[in-house]
């Protein structure tokens, strides 16, 4: 049994009064500890792929099973509940909340979790520490570089521990330098034994991948397992 | 870090957004609280006016007798031996334990006397409380002082061929007419007014009266409460409101609260639309915000207490704010509209309760359904980047 095991996954939009099909028909098997790089061109039904896997978004039809659970069986609390303890999400323009400094941020997925104060900190120091953010936690996140604020972001998807890091397009706004070394933070969290779906258009960043999967107009074109 | 603490950095840190929500309800409960207090206030000064205007409570003798009459009203008879009312029981009045709302206390004494060939009736009036008690009098002529100085009405000067400073004989003795009533159209017309201790020495009566006239404020007080305690000070007399004074004024000041009402009601109905339109646009703003939250695990049920949360503390702000802002402009209003410096503002605590329980309801109502909503949303809507 795959850790992640998508099946027949269709999403369908209303444009113009026509049906149109983002995702058309595709089935995967994801194994636990996979680094999977999902490329295609624009509009090719790669992030909506990605909002599926997450559970953020549900299929016309198909399943998502990840770890025995079938996502789009869940109550959409109990799917809050799954995203909060097997997912972290980054965002090719971060998605951090302008008002939170770093620290705040960087704890926002556990805030729902119960933990005390302090292992809130704890937590959040130690991810922040390894992505060298700890002397800036007190910034607001406006304050920083694009970099900073995409290590942010990594920071806030890893605080919860997750299994799995789905990332799109995640050095989409960054310069090569920085986008280097954000993928080698993902090739780390890999080789940790993290699950990584990374949503990108920059064939540069694919060779850090194990497995590539393209996408052409929602269909599922090549899949290339091994690294190159 | 807490759910609520993500709802005071967000107020906190996003100062602009928050000002204008807090604005929007402020502006809303302080016209609101402006309307209840300068409608109140403006009521109770008019309600006290039409209280001080003539008298809404008569108090007669007991007595089986014919009556005379004064006024439209019944006069018991004054020869009615222990029964007659006293000088003693106009102060008793004073003492009821409603006396606050007693504004006017007239006491008379009412007689008929040969004055130039002629029966008149001759009333014994306190002339200070009687001139506040009949703000519609007009005196050609000056207020009495001396007790030989009388007031006679309209008619009466026609009659007798009398006039201002002219000489009337009335049992023997001369009194001066410092003033004649323009005519009222009332029995006030064919009167002659003395000084009521005057009045009693001349008729032989002293410490006698035949009625006692009140003005009761009963703006606030039922009447019927008014009249039950003085007849309990005043076993032997009949006291009696007079219907059709009270159920007009009455009848003309619920117009005016229901005038006031209404202008209130659709002063918060446009405040409220004005606030629903301001905090929908502020969670509207929100969405992208609340595609993270749901993105990172957060419940529906957290983004919408989120929400309201902020909208809550936002409210009571508004709520005490709107409450101060309300009493310095019914301040600067009530003057205005009274066209009088010495209307009272009637403020009372529970007014700061309803300015916050209106202002939360305001900002509740205006927030949840755009919250359910903004709950609702698909994340990667919300996001746009997914």
């Amino acid at each position: 049994m795959s850790f992640i095991e998508i099946k027949n996954i269709v999403k369908e939009y209303q444009s113009g009064g026509e049906k149109v099909k983002a995702v058309n028909n595709i089935s995967l098997e994801i194994q636990q500890g996979d680094f999977v790089s999902v490329m295609g061109q624009s509009g090719s039904g790669k992030s909506t792929l990605l909002a599926m896997l997450g559970g953020l978004s549900h299929p016309t039809s198909g399943s998502v099973v990840t770890d025995d659970i079938d996502l789009f069986t869940l109550s959409s609390e109990s799917l809050a509940n799954f995203r909060r303890e097997y997912l972290g999400f980054v965002f090719q323009s971060y998605q951090l909340i302008p008002y939170l400094t770093v620290l705040e941020n960087t704890l926002l997925p556990l805030v729902p979790g119960g933990y005390s104060k302090k292992e809130q900190r704890d937590k959040a120091f130690s991810i922040l520490d390894k992505l060298h953010l700890i002397g800036k936690t007190k910034r607001l996140t406006d304050e920083l570089s694009g970099g900073e604020q995409q290590r942010v972001a990594i920071a806030r998807a890893l605080v919860n521990d997750p299994l799995i890091i789905l990332a799109d397009e995640p050095t989409g706004n960054l310069d090569s330098m920085i986008s280097e070394e954000i993928m080698r933070i993902f090739t780390d969290l890999n080789n940790d034994g993290k699950t990584i779906i990374v949503v990108t258009h920059n064939e540069e960043m694919e060779r850090f991948a194990n497995r590539r999967i393209y996408l052409k107009d929602g269909k599922m074109e090549e899949v290339y397992n091994g690294c190159s | 870090m807490k759910m609520h603490d993500i709802s005071f950095l967000s107020l906190r840190r996003r100062k602009a957004k928050t000002f204008f929500l807090v604005v929007g309800l402020v502006i809303a409960t302080a016209l609101v609280v402006t309307l209840i207090i300068v409608s109140k206030s403006i009521s109770v000064s008019i309600a006290k006016n039409m209280d001080e205007f003539g008298a809404n409570i008569l108090v007669f003798p007991q007595s089986e007798e014919l009556s005379l009459n004064y006024g439209g009203m019944n006069i018991s008879g004054v020869s009615v031996g222990g029964k007659e009312l006293r000088n003693e029981d106009a102060a008793l009045i004073r003492t009821i334990k409603n006396k606050d709302n007693i504004s006017i206390v007239s006491p008379k004494l009412v007689n008929v006397a040969n004055v130039e060939g002629k029966n008149v009736l001759i009333v014994g009036i306190n002339f200070n409380d009687e001139f506040r008690l009949k703000k519609w009098w007009k005196l050609d002529g000056s207020k009495p002082i001396q007790r030989n100085e009388i007031v006679i009405g309209a008619d009466i000067k026609k009659q007798l061929n009398s006039g201002l400073k002219k000489d009337l004989k009335v049992r023997d003795k001369n009194y001066s007419v410092s003033a004649v009533l323009e005519p009222t159209g009332s029995q006030d017309d064919n009167v002659i007014f003395m000084d009521l201790a005057e009045a009693q020495v001349l008729f032989n009566k002293r410490n006698d009266l035949s009625l006692i006239e009140i003005s009761a404020l009963c703006y606030s007080c039922p009447i019927e409460e008014i009249v039950k305690q003085t007849s309990s000070k005043l076993p032997n007399a009949k006291v009696t409101a007079i219907r059709q004074t009270i159920e007009s004024k009455m009848d003309a000041m619920h117009r005016f609260e229901h005038f006031s009402f209404g202008i209130s009601l659709v002063i918060l109905i446009i405040s409220g639309l004005i606030v629903f339109a301001n905090v929908s646009a502020s969670v509207n703003d929100r969405t992208r915000e609340i595609g993270i939250f749901r993105a990172v695990g957060f419940k529906q049920t957290h983004i919408i207490k989120i929400i309201l949360l902020e909208v809550f503390v936002a409210s009571v702000s508004a709520g005490l704010i709107g409450y101060v802002c309300g009493l310095l402009s019914s301040e600067i209003i009530i003057p205005i509209i009274s066209m009088s410096k010495e209307t009272a503002m009637q403020n009372d605590f529970n007014l700061l309760l309803l300015s916050t329980a209106l202002s939360i309801t305001v900002g509740f109502i205006s927030s949840i359904y755009p919250a359910f909503r903004a709950s609702r949303l698909d994340p990667t809507i919300a996001l746009r980047s997914l």
